[in-house]
């Protein structure tokens, strides 16, 4: 009996240390049967380009999405899909979740085996990402004889570059574009008069007074996003680039600008005509937006991802509308030019053995078709032209693709680890009514001042 | 002898080794990591850059890091002396002859066992709520309407909100420790001191409080340890990284990998956030120090 127990306790010792050993690794797939892969071949030897490539080598691919998310299942049809067209190439998926922030530097400073990733863009994987300008140019198996680059939404080839803060090469191509965008209730809009989406500062004050008699309240926001709102108002004014070096000030004489006392002064103003939302001073998200999912808050400004956040909420017959931060009075004419703008970031290794095998993979994965599911089935917006978009964010396409200058979030007001969480506060009671602009504008150059 | 010594040393051994390895290598290169700017935690020392006590003066110049060190001085004092002092009346409660004991000690343990992060989501969406709110309409069925419309959430009562939550977590713990010394004091004080006439307060004041010393000061170093590690209620109170809730841990995790939402250029300072370790590190050496003298242990009574 001693034996067995021994025996029976060692087997179960051995079986967790195992399956602890297997749980961290990746999934792989099989290739298909013969016969489905001729047909594959003759389908696409029917194409005008290039013919059927006879693919052949290994990719490995480390994704940023966990496979139960609806995007991580539509990745894994995605390799599914392409084992399947290409029965010699075999890809390995490792789901990292968004710990690949973590991971992926020490990964791949340890030589591990990666050919394609989403780089995570706040960290500085520049030196192992694959220069893509070449790779766009040409033409690949699902890009029905265009380039690469020709079936994409234009900003997506833009923002990898500004996100990353590489302009001098191509680190990456976006899929899953996002916007910042005030969004709008379309049904609150229309009952309340206002025809038009307001493009300036006085438009913009007129709608919300035509919405406040209406009966609905005009605006609300959550303390996550509380800072984009005076963030943008200054980047608007002055642009992005002032706006990084006004919170990086040691002064506190930057502070008291006069860009920064309009800015407050207009919120102050807003602030007393009543048109944040009463339980702005305490809203924790996600109640902000609760609030403008329920229909009683017209505008939002927050991204493009919003309609899938509250879409439980708002229901299905819920109106969406977005537009572009609205120029103030002494500003340029930014509105509709420039808008924090970004994407997701499909990058390529620097070191992987088949550039151009990872090339057509990624072509793969951002071809009409799985572009397509990815819509259907993670409620994303698209990353091809002419695909269909999301009923919800129709209406948001053409800021989305006219867009010139992409911005960080924010116009970067966030930039300062230190000062953001001052500002946040200052902001929120502004918009309460608690304190003045001159008082606002006092608290941020004392604490700005070292 | 002789064998004796090596027996224990070669049981001891892989123990010592692991410790080593998990602890005290740690320790090290994150002292070493604070003298440099580091750009990603997991830097190969040679691309790290010597920049001396520059980690340490910035620190201490970063207004968030102090208003972090003022919020863990009030969490460690403040909230130390209301939950060590209720832990303190609900045991004695306790221990005194009321009925349903085993009840009442369960119901105040309790919050203890549960997930903060389902406690948290509790308080922020339920509890606190500024319009579906449980205070909200509880205060609004009393008529006091001030109170109902007391923004609990908003940045200036923030930190309140999270130490009511943390008490209500904490207190349970704490009193299960008390409730098991009092109960280890001999009933016989008590029953003398009540023949020669002494009232609850004043057997509380001669009797369990003195017998009680060394448990009491196991309780104030166990929650200075908790308290010197409070990041989950921070970080579970606030999305970004607020003042009102901010302490060193959250400070460091701020710098070290980056917490917000959307894009911003704001960099990584690992290097920073090594001296910010470091630095917790030395004020709880030099509390632990302070209250080994203040509270002498009371060694074989």
């Amino acid at each position: 009996m001693k034996r067995v127990n021994k025996v029976l306790a060692a087997a179960l010792a051995a079986s967790m240390v195992l399956s602890g050993c297997g749980a961290g690794t990746s999934k792989t797939a099989e290739s298909s049967p013969s016969e489905e892969s001729k047909g594959a071949e003759s389908v696409a030897a029917e194409t005008k380009e290039q013919g059927s490539k006879e693919l052949e080598g290994t990719l490995v691919y480390w994704s940023m999405w966990n496979d139960t998310e609806p995007q991580g299942e539509v990745w894994q049809e995605i390799v599914d899909g392409f084992m399947k067209k290409h029965p010699k190439v075999k890809v390995t998926v490792q789901w990292c979740g968004r710990d690949n922030k973590k991971i992926l530097k020490p990964a791949m400073e340890g030589n591990e085996t990666i050919d394609i990733f989403e780089y995570p863009f706040e960290i500085d994987l520049n030196e192992y990402v694959l220069d893509l300008t070449p790779y766009v140019d040409k033409v690949y198996d699902t890009t029905d004889g265009k380039p690469f680059k020709d079936t994409l939404i234009p900003s997506l080839l833009i923002t990898p570059g500004t996100m990353t803060g590489r302009t001098d090469i191509l680190p990456a191509v976006g899929y899953k574009p996002w916007m910042s965008l005030f969004m709008y209730n379309r049904a609150i809009f229309e009952e309340a008069g206002v025809t038009a989406e307001p493009k300036t500062w006085e438009d913009f004050d007129a709608s919300c007074a035509k919405i406040k008699e209406a009966g609905y309240v005009p605006i609300t926001f959550d303390d996550a996003y509380a800072s984009w709102l005076p963030g943008m108002y200054l980047a608007r004014e002055k642009g992005q680039e002032w706006v990084q070096k006004l919170v990086k000030d040691t002064t506190g004489e930057m502070w008291k600008d006069e860009a920064v006392v309009n800015m407050a002064k207009a919120f102050e103003d807003f602030a007393k005509k009543g048109y944040f939302d009463a339980n702005v001073s305490g809203n924790k998200w996600p109640a902000g937006q609760v609030d403008f999912g329920n229909g009683k808050v017209a505008m939002y400004y927050n991204l493009t991802g919003l309609p899938t956040e509250v879409a439980d909420i708002a229901g299905p017959d819920f109106q969406w509308g977005g537009f572009s931060y609205p120029d103030v009075t002494d500003g340029a004419a930014r509105c509709g030019k420039e808008d924090p703008t970004g994407c997701t970031l499909l990058a390529v290794n620097k070191n992987t053995a088949d550039p151009e095998l990872a090339m057509e993979f990624v072509a793969y994965a951002l071809s009409k078709e799985n572009d397509a599911k990815m819509v259907e089935h993670a409620g994303t917006t698209p990353a091809t032209v002419d695909t269909q978009w999301p009923p919800a964010l129709e209406n948001m396409k053409d800021a989305l693709e006219l867009v010139e200058v992409p911005l960080k979030s924010g116009g970067d007001i966030a930039s300062n680890p230190d000062l953001s969480p001052t500002i946040s506060e200052n902001f929120i009671k502004l918009a309460a009514g608690q304190i003045t602009a001159d008082d606002f504008v006092a608290n941020m150059a004392a604490a700005a001042k070292r | 002898m002789k064998s004796k010594n090596w027996f224990v040393v070669r049981f001891l051994a892989p123990a010592m080794l692991c410790l080593l390895a998990i602890f005290l290598y740690p320790a090290l290169r994150t002292i070493l990591m604070s003298f440099n700017k580091v750009g990603f935690v997991t830097d190969n020392m040679k691309d790290w850059e010597f920049i001396g006590f520059a980690n340490y003066t910035k620190l201490m110049g970063s207004p968030l890091f102090r208003r972090s060190l003022w919020n863990i001085l009030k969490i460690w004092i403040g909230g130390g002396v209301v939950i060590l002092s209720l832990s303190m009346l609900f045991s004695v409660i306790i221990t005194s002859r009321i009925k349903g004991k085993k009840f009442w000690k369960a119901m105040l343990y309790l919050p203890h066992i549960i997930s903060s992060v389902a406690l948290v989501t509790m308080w922020m969406q339920y509890a606190y709520h500024n319009q579906y709110g449980l205070f909200k309409r509880l205060f609004e069925l009393i008529h006091w309407n001030s109170m109902a419309q007391f923004q609990w959430t908003a940045p200036e009562n923030l930190f309140l909100a999270m130490m009511i939550a943390y008490s209500y977590a904490g207190v349970g713990f704490y009193m299960l420790i008390m409730v098991a010394g009092i109960d280890g004091v001999s009933e016989d004080y008590y029953e003398a001191s009540r023949i020669e006439g002494a009232g609850i307060w004043q057997q509380f004041c001669y009797i369990t409080l003195p017998m009680l010393k060394d448990i009491i000061k196991r309780c104030i170093v166990l929650y200075s340890a908790s308290a010197a590690g409070f990041f989950v209620y921070s970080t579970l109170f606030s999305f970004n990284t607020e003042n009102a809730t901010v302490t060193p841990m959250v400070y460091m995790y701020e710098v070290v990998f980056g917490t917000g939402v959307g894009s911003s250029s704001a960099e990584l300072n690992v290097g920073a956030g090594a001296a910010a370790g470091v630095l917790i590190m030395l004020v709880v050496l030099i509390v632990n120090a302070v209250l080994n003298r203040i509270i002498p242990s009371e060694d074989g009574q």
